[in-house]
């Protein structure tokens, strides 16, 4: 197990690399240079020239990639901010905990309401709690994030002023960027925990648990559930990357000064190298919760686990060395 | 085949029809896709014929008619410009619809080759592009196509472009691995056994059995992407002005919030409802084409 | 379904035979209250257990029957078994319902329920994918024996099995029936089978009892030509034969089923009345049953030119003159 968490700590190493390499590559090739913003309107071409020289981005491809792992691997920076002139790291060192915060709690919102309810649902298939539940979760995935964020705005902080407009100055202004994230996750999960609870109810090992005489609580929570974890856990896992990377829009309706928001004033000022930093820290972020889950699995079922031991895919039924055994008996 | 899928088949010899119009017969049965169908058939109309279906032009700009609620003279009231908002929110959807069929067209077009050649011919070539992919996914696809849009810089085909290339990853992925469940069935050994050669078998075989699956991600595709052109537009990195866009609507409206929500809700409802009503219709198609998919 | 009326005596028994989609797992999860509500339904009919009807039984009573006095084994042991519990748990947890004792007691009963079955013990802690198709059968039984039922219902219990396990499967339930006097209600459609390890058989056709008796009643004074029809479908070792007869056609549709008897479009016999009326069950000796006009009256036993039939049947014409399969294998040789 730990050989294999180790494997996989170490696949992520090329993954990153390589979202370096397509960030970088995108913003070589993008048609404003930043030297033209952050010299303003009135510059002349020498100046943009000496500004670009300044930053570094006149020189050739490979010698400004080369430049940033050098300085990854050398000084352990990601470089110093065109627009802020601060060490990128910094920056996002001061943003990244308020954005996992707002993001930790969505997803966990989405656990523990999306999967009771998509159990009860799906327990209840065809009621119409059923009904209800499924409709809202169909409506509520098609809601636009910042529709939603402006929507739950103009209630709770402009007409019943119950939470700040915006700013995480206090708790109160982070309810509303929560449920505005959690929202989506949550329609999600519902949907995949009732449909992955159907489809294990099907299965011949629960008809054997009721030919057992096993009550159906039980049936529901020790026989059927386990088994249709890992799909659930799949979606939480994926929301939890997705949501701790930062909501852009969230962060930025709201005015949370979180990755998201850092995220959106690079990319619109043309801030390279804080661009690149963000994204490497958001594709770090997802490749690690993508082997969180991973790891869950093995914790659900144990074939998975087994799979992870040996690093070989598991024995199909009836091939294993086992069977010699078979005929002793 | 499953349960359902025999008896379809039966039910199609028995009655003399084909496959296809089963299918239908299935689909018209599930009211909501039915209903979602006639949403989008009435939006894609209404976008193309928007000029003459209201007597207001999208940009003329009335100040005297300044932030009006919704009244007889203008069904949704107008903007901080005094812009009709209908006129405006259907000359919008002719531009989402456009650049989200774009978008999706050139994602679905990467896809399948990159997800065919991946998966058919396994080995260094999958390993490649699968890697490359991973590499793509772990990027946020906002993100992805706020920094192409970014470098692009806007217009409807850049925009496309990049939130095409946002989805790419994932929908390569999908393909890839109905492929590979495919290419081990035994109607594909039995086409390699009589001597097709890879392209052929390709072609004739592998993609119109991934087309289910693959008509149904369009339809889901085309809603989301609905969803990311308002995103990116709604932070300027989309559809610019003055060519209105339901995402960039609302951010205009946005600092008029507090005295008037009807310039940023009608917008808002027209992204929610389309991308509402093409994930009823996947869902729709989903199950009218192939029972066994159901979720 | 319609029209099945079964019975087990205490410490026998009953073989139920017919092809897939007739309706054998039907009857059997029928007996449990398990078929799946909608789209099953319970339209009348009802399931006596020692004098109480099961049907009417309410839930909470249904689940102390089940397992402990009737209990089943399925058809396929890879899926029959969940998968992320261990094998001691899963049978374990029947004991622990059904008997009073403590957790150390269960898991003493379980390892010797896994021992009768000849799993060692050590193998409780396993998961069912660490084992191969027949230990997982095996295990199958012994979470059904567990405790001590009254019936065993084996769902075709060695279907799904390699034909080298499915004399040893057999063998093992009927030893442990034997131990315990259980009765059972053995699934199948393997005639075989029947033989070897039934006092009593019945033959379902289209959700249907057809014909039901003793072992020597089915087998040596057939009554029923659907009961021939399968007879004549398996290959015989000391006889001779060019090819095998199979019945020809296929079941009915059960949403769509014949205005007469179900069998009708594919019996050899049929005639009119066959076609317009459904037969009822006529009782031909004490305890032997056959639903069919023809039963009892002596089979019209005459061989018209076997080709006529195979083209009439190919065109998916009415048969309308008798021909007879199983004297025509005779007639073959």
């Amino acid at each position: 197990m730990g050989k294999y968490v180790l494997k996989r700590l170490l696949m992520i190493i090329p993954v990153l690399i390589g979202v370096v390499v397509i960030i970088f590559t995108i913003n070589y090739f993008s048609t404003v240079s930043p030297a033209v913003i952050l010299c303003g309107a009135n510059a002349t071409a020498e100046d943009i020239a000496a500004k670009e020289a300044e930053l570094g981005i006149d020189r050739p491809y490979f010698v400004q990639l080369a430049n940033y792992f050098w300085n990854i691997l050398r000084y352990g920076t990601l470089g110093t901010s065109y627009i802020y002139k601060q060490p990128v790291l910094d920056m996002i060192g001061l943003r990244l905990p308020i954005t996992i915060r707002i993001g930790f709690f969505a997803a966990l919102l989405s656990a523990v309401i999306g999967i009771p309810l998509g159990i009860l649902a799906a327990v209840k298939q065809n009621s119409v709690f059923d009904y209800i539940s499924t409709i809202l979760s169909i409506v509520l995935s098609a809601m636009p994030a910042f529709f939603l964020c402006l929507i739950l705005m103009l209630f709770f902080s402009v007409r019943l002023k119950w939470f700040p407009v915006q700013g995480v100055e206090s708790w109160r202004g982070y309810i509303l960027p929560i449920v505005a994230t959690g929202v989506m996750p949550i329609a999600m999960t519902t949907r995949m925990t009732r449909s992955s609870m159907l489809e294990v109810i099907r299965q011949d090992y629960v008809r054997t648990a009721r030919a057992k005489g096993v009550p159906e609580r039980t049936i529901i929570w020790k026989h059927t559930l386990k088994n249709a974890l890992i799909p659930i856990i799949t979606v939480v896992g994926m929301n939890l990357g997705l949501s701790m990377t930062g909501s852009v829009l969230c962060e930025t309706i709201f005015n949370i000064p979180g990755l998201g928001l850092l995220m959106n004033s690079s990319i619109s000022m043309r801030d390279f190298v804080t661009t690149q930093g963000c994204v490497l820290v958001c594709a770090f972020i997802i490749s690690f919760m993508n082997l969180l889950t991973d790891l869950c699995y093995a914790f659900v079922d144990p074939r998975i686990k087994a799979q992870y031991k040996t690093a070989k895919k598991p024995p199909r039924d009836g091939q294993e060395p086992k069977d010699g055994k078979e005929a002793a008996a | 085949m499953n349960e359902l899928d025999l008896t379809l088949t039966a039910e199609a010899e028995e009655t003399g029809q084909s496959r296809f119009r089963l299918m239908l017969k299935r689909f018209c049965r599930n009211r909501m896709a039915v209903a979602a169908l006639v949403f989008l058939t009435l939006l894609v109309l209404s976008a193309v014929f928007c000029d003459r279906l209201t007597p207001y032009a999208y940009d003329a700009q009335n100040l005297l008619e300044m932030n009006q609620t919704p009244s007889k003279a203008h069904l949704l009231g107008t903007d901080n410009f005094g812009r009709d908002i209908l006129t405006r929110i259907l000359r919008g959807a002719r531009v989402s619809l456009i650049v989200s069929v774009m978008a999706v067209a050139m994602s679905t077009f990467a896809a399948v080759i990159l997800g065919a050649v991946s998966g058919y011919y396994g080995g260094r070539v999958d390993n490649i592009i699968m890697r490359l992919m991973d590499m793509l996914g772990s990027i946020p696809g906002m993100l992805l196509s706020m920094a192409v849009s970014a470098a692009l810089g806007t217009g409807l085909v850049k925009t496309a472009f990049a939130l095409a290339i946002a989805s790419v990853a994932q929908l390569s992925r999908q393909l890839r691995s109905s492929i590979m469940l495919m290419k081990n069935s035994e109607y594909i050994e039995a086409a390699r056994a009589f001597g097709g050669s890879d392209w052929e078998i390709i072609t004739k075989h592998v993609i119109p059995n991934c087309m289910a699956p693959l008509i149904v991600q369009i339809s889901l595709s085309l809603g989301s992407t609905i969803m990311a052109i308002s995103g990116l537009s709604f932070l300027g990195l989309g559809v610019q002005p003055p060519t209105p866009e339901w995402g960039q609507m609302v951010a205009e409206g946005q600092s008029f919030i507090r005295q008037f929500p009807h310039i940023i809700i009608f917008p808002g409802l027209a992204v929610a409802l389309t991308m509402l009503a093409f994930n009823l219709l996947g869902d729709g198609l989903r199950d009218a084409m192939d029972p066994k998919m159901k979720r | 379904m319609n029209g099945v009326s079964l019975s087990v005596e205490e410490g026998e028994t009953l073989g139920l035979v017919g092809e897939t989609g007739a309706g054998k797992t039907t009857t059997a999860l029928g007996v449990l209250g398990l078929i799946q509500c909608p789209p099953g339904e319970y339209v009348r009919g009802e399931v006596l257990y020692k004098g109480k009807d099961l049907r009417k039984t309410p839930e909470r009573e249904m689940r102390q029957i089940r397992g402990a006095e009737i209990s089943m084994i399925f058809q396929d042991p890879m899926t029959a078994l969940n998968p992320v519990m261990t094998v001691g748990e899963q049978i374990a947890e029947a004991i622990r319902l059904h008997e009073d004792c403590t957790a150390a007691e269960a898991e003493k009963k379980m390892i010797a329920m896994l021992e009768k079955v000849r799993i060692p013990a050590g193998r409780a802690d396993d998961y069912p994918h660490q084992f191969s198709g027949g230990m997982k059968q095996r295990v199958v039984i012994a979470m059904a024996l567990s405790c001590n039922p009254n019936l065993i219902i084996a769902d075709e219990p060695t279907t799904a099995l390699d034909v080298t396990i499915q004399a040893q499967v057999l063998d093992m339930i009927g030893r442990l029936r034997k131990e315990s006097g259980t009765s059972m209600l053995l699934i199948t459609h393997d005639l075989g089978v029947v033989a070897e390890s039934c006092q009593k058989a019945a033959i379902m056709y289209a959700g249907q009892i057809v014909e039901s008796g003793t072992v020597e009643d089915i087998f040596d004074r057939t009554a029923h030509p659907y009961t021939q029809g399968l007879f004549n479908s398996i290959p015989s070792l000391d006889k001779k034969l060019e090819r095998l007869r199979p019945i020809r056609g296929q079941m009915p549709d059960p949403t769509r089923l014949p205005a007469g008897c179900e069998f009708a479009p594919r019996c050899p016999y049929a005639d009119e009345q066959c076609v317009k009326e459904k037969p009822g069950m006529v009782e031909l000796s004490p305890g032997h049953f056959c639903r069919c006009h023809h039963a009892g009256k002596g089979a019209p036993l005459y061989f018209p030119d076997e080709r006529v039939n195979e083209l009439a049947y190919d065109h998916g014409l009415p048969v309308s003159n008798p021909g007879n399969n199983i004297l025509g294998k005779e007639a073959g040789q």
